[in-house]
């Protein structure tokens, strides 16, 4: 049952080589959120590790979202929405009132589900970070800081001759590379993507999949996603979540080779529900 | 197996084709009602455009007559005199003081003014005669437009002169009398007749219900005397119709004959002859030229004399009457004289008021509108805020006007009590200020800007927000760099219906003091003032006949200006749209 056939591949040859070694980027405590009241999760305790992906799984509703939101406390800006517990980025605890969220998201960048382009050109989608963040001193830093960010989110081949075109004039997969560009272009530490993939074809989802391969050199990245596939290609921890409540936390390998819960092994192996 | 039954393929099923067919033919009724609602909705605003022009036009042109002075002053008084001059030596100088008043009506007295200022400043030779054009007044003008009366032209050649008979062919002229002889038979008869038979029926019917009462008999007696009188009138314009000979006084049209410098009026007339008395004298001696005119319209009925047609027609033959443009429309302020009235001054009052709404109502409801979208909290207080905008939205703007004279005009005086004293809120504004009609009108419009914006703000996607924010954009940066703009055009149609509509209302403006006559130009925000709706209405409720066009031709002003306010709007959205 531990080595079920339906994973032969569970453990890719770059997730096997997962830093559990590298610092704790991310400490969550106790945090307990509710809508209205009504709990949406429970006392969630996990470790973030710094320069990896850690993928977020588990069924729809379970508070996968939910939990990714307070790490930049975008949950602030939802009525309604009270957020209790302790998280600290780099040991600096970021829940405190005195903690200024619009500082606290310029360091955790976040992508969704639905590409969302500002509707304005490419180039001024990238340049909107910096500008607000006042990182580029001139025009040329700016652009070069544009150009940077397109070129790591591997989309400047395909739009250096149109940076002046509407963002939201791409496809979709470009549109999400386009968004990813748009985070990275402050530099922040933390990258949360929630479903980044869910509305793209395979071969965009191919593309993001290799970007995010590749940005994990050098951020911290959060990652809720479906695909139990996507979760063991990319990350190297992988956290599972049910009706609001972390079930279990692990490297990716031992989730999906030797579950310890028996929810979570139902759940990968496709029996949930 | 039944039709109904789930295993027949759905394209073979009668009931689903029957519905199909019941569908499409719906899905067709409903695009001919759209079509038909349009085409209702485009037939009355062609017909609303077009009566409104066709009324209008005859107020875009005026006549005017070229006179030679002979100046005795330059001040306005003397300069009247000579104007009056001209025109009664036009008519002869008759000697009758109420004739020379009536030819003295042709020109207006504000004729002079004018006159008057380029006197003053050109300096003038008061030797020599000066030649001016003048406005005729307004009777004049609509004579000259064949407003008056009609008037029907025949020839008078080869006319014979005895004395005061004029022997001619007067057949044509005869036909007109007699066809309007039979109109007003005609008139009679539906307008006074058989209303007053059915009146005398009535009340003979209910006095023979009630045969004591006494009060119902008096009035019987009254209502037969009536059908009395008027049968008479009637039998007397029947005998009229096919008469050989007709006596004309101003109950009659009347018959004017001309030829040469003299003009001679019908007192009788009959085929071939008219007996006439004369108008100004001068008939051409070798009695070849003629022509007959014969003015519809009884003098009685009319607000132009015989003998001031005569004098307009003198100067029509002697090339002095010409028409314009009647630029004055556009660059006069208003004035009790048609003829010198313009629209300019409520322009300009309507501009003031409307730059003092728009710089009020527009900031204001934007930033109200922001607040409460993206920034307030969703509780009861707010939600209360918003029900009572909407109310807001519901008041009639007449109720604006009243509070608005309360507060900003009179004050609210509030008595203290045991101390002998009030307390005075508001007030200190002057009345018919434009700047208190644009406050007014900024509260009225408030509401209509607050939702529109709301409206806007509220269908900008969320997902814009969250990106922004996510981006660590504060939430006035997210507002001002990505919300604002996406609901830019949306507010903007916004607010520029709701100035429309304040440019266009006119009983707050009333309310606040813009009822006086103010003939000035207003110099400021803070001056007596008038507004293009006010101006309509005044002008509307005006006695003369000229002020008919008049209004309309304020009501096309009224309605361009709006025309370029939204015309603007469309721009204004084009640019922000791309
Ligand atoms: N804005 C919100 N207001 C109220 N309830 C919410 C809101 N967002 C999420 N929830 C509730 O919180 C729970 C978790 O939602 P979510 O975090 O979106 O789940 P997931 O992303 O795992 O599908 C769900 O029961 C959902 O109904
Ligand atoms: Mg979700």
């Amino acid at each position: 049952m531990m080595s079920d056939p339906i994973l032969p591949s569970a453990a890719p040859a770059h997730a096997g080589a997962a830093p559990q070694e590298q610092a704790v980027k991310v400490r969550v405590r106790d945090v307990t959120v509710s809508y209205d009241g009504a709990m949406a999760i429970d006392s969630v305790n996990i470790d973030i590790p710094d320069k990896s992906v850690m993928a977020i799984i588990g069924p729809s509703g379970c508070g996968k979202s939910t939990f990714l939101r307070c790490l930049n406390r975008m949950n602030d800006t939802i009525s309604g929405c009270s957020v209790t517990g302790d998280i600290r980025i780099d040991e600096e605890d970021v829940t405190a009132r005195n903690v200024n969220p619009v500082m606290l998201r310029a360091r955790v960048g976040m992508v969704f589900q639905e590409p969302n382009p500002f509707p304005k050109t490419v180039f001024e989608n990238v340049a909107y970070g910096p500008k607000i963040h006042g990182l580029a001193a001139t025009r040329a830093e700016l652009e070069d800081i544009v150009e940077t960010s397109l070129r790591r989110a591997g989309l400047w081949d395909e739009v250096k001759d149109g940076l002046h075109k509407p963002g939201t004039s791409l496809s979709g997969g470009q549109q999400q590379r386009l968004v990813i560009a748009r985070a990275i272009a402050i530099n922040p530490e933390i990258i949360l993507m929630d479903e980044p993939c869910s509305a793209l074809d395979p071969i965009a989802t191919a593309r993001i999949e290799e970007l995010i391969d590749e940005l994990r050199q050098n951020y911290c990245i959060v990652i809720v996603t479906h695909s139990m596939s996507q979760a063991a290609r990319i990350s190297q921890n992988t956290a599972f979540f049910d009706r609001g409540k972390l079930i279990e936390t692990g490297t990716t390998e031992q989730i999906f080779t030797n579950p310890r819960d028996r929810r979570t092994h139902d759940y990968i192996t496709g029996r949930y529900g | 197996m039944q039709a109904s039954d789930l295993s027949t393929p759905i394209s073979q099923n009668p009931a689903f084709l029957k519905r199909m067919k019941q569908r499409s033919r719906a899905d067709q009724r409903f695009r001919y009602y759209g079509l038909l609602a349009i085409f209702i909705a485009l037939a009355l605003l062609v017909t609303l455009l077009v009566s409104i022009t066709f009324e209008a036009r005859s107020a875009f042109t005026r006549h005017e007559v070229s006179l030679d002075l002979q100046l005795t002053d330059t001040d306005s008084r003397s300069v009247y005199r000579s104007i009056r001059g001209a025109v009664q030596n036009m008519a002869g100088d008759p000697a009758d003081r109420d004739v020379r008043i009536e030819m003295s009506q042709l020109v207006s007295r504000l004729a002079a003014g004018g006159i008057t200022e380029a006197l003053q400043t050109s300096g003038v030779d008061l030797s020599a005669t000066y030649p001016v054009r003048v406005p005729v007044s307004d009777e004049a003008d609509r004579y000259l437009k064949g407003l008056a009366t009609p008037v029907h032209r025949f020839d008078g050649r080869g006319y014979d002169q005895a004395g005061a008979r004029i022997e001619s062919d007067f057949s044509g002229a005869m036909q007109v009398i007699q066809r309007w002889h039979r109109e007003q038979v005609s008139i009679i008869r539906h307008r006074e007749f058989e209303p007053a038979l059915r009146m005398r029926d009535g009340l003979a019917r209910q006095a023979e219900a009630a045969p004591g009462d006494r009060q119902l008999a008096m009035r019987l007696a009254g209502a037969e005397h009536r059908v009395e009188l008027i049968e008479a009138r009637l039998s007397d314009f029947e005998a009229r119709i096919n008469a050989e000979r007709l006596v004309l006084d101003e109950f009659t049209p009347s018959v004017l004959f001309r030829s040469g410098e003299g003009w001679m009026k019908a007192i009788s007339i009959s085929g071939g002859m008219i007996e006439a008395e004369p108008v100004i004298s001068g008939l051409d001696p070798d009695r070849q030229r003629g022509e007959i005119l014969v003015i519809e319209q009884p003098e009685s009925q009319r607000s132009i004399a015989d003998a001031q047609i005569v004098v307009l027609e003198r100067f029509q033959t002697a090339g002095r009457i010409s028409s314009h443009f009647n630029g004055a429309l556009f660059s006069n302020a208003d004035s009790s004289d048609a003829e010198f009235a313009g629209v300019l001054s409520g322009l300009v009052g309507s501009i003031m008021i409307i730059l003092v709404t728009m710089g009020l109502a527009v900031p204001v409801g934007i930033a109200a509108a922001v607040y409460l979208e993206e920034f307030a909290p969703r509780n009861r207080w707010t939600s209360f805020v918003q029900v009572n905008i909407n109310n807001l939205a519901a008041i009639p703007s007449i109720v604006f006007g009243l509070l608005g004279a309360a507060i900003f005009v009179n004050g609210v005086i509030i008595p203290i009590p045991f101390v002998d004293g009030v307390f005075r809120l508001g007030g200190g504004l002057g009345r018919g200020w434009p700047l208190v009609g644009g406050i007014v009108l900024a509260l009225m419009t408030l509401p209509t800007i607050i939702i529109a914006s709301r409206a806007a703000l509220g269908a900008v996607p969320g997902s814009v927000r969250q990106a922004a924010l996510a981006m660590g954009a504060t939430r006035l940066q997210t507002v001002n760099h990505h919300v604002l703009p996406m609901a830019a055009p949306g507010i903007l149609t916004g607010s520029i219906i709701g100035l429309a509509q304040a440019i266009g209302e006119t009983a707050p403006l009333l309310l606040i003091g813009m009822v006086a006559f103010v003939a000035e130009m207003p110099q400021g925000a803070t001056d007596r003032a008038t507004a293009l709706p006010v101006l309509i209405f005044q002008w509307s409720t005006r006695a003369e006949r000229a002020w008919e066009p008049m209004t309309s031709a304020a009501i096309i002003i009224l309605l361009l200006v709006m025309l370029v306010l939204n015309g603007l709007a469309v721009l204004m959205r084009l640019r922000y749209e791309k």
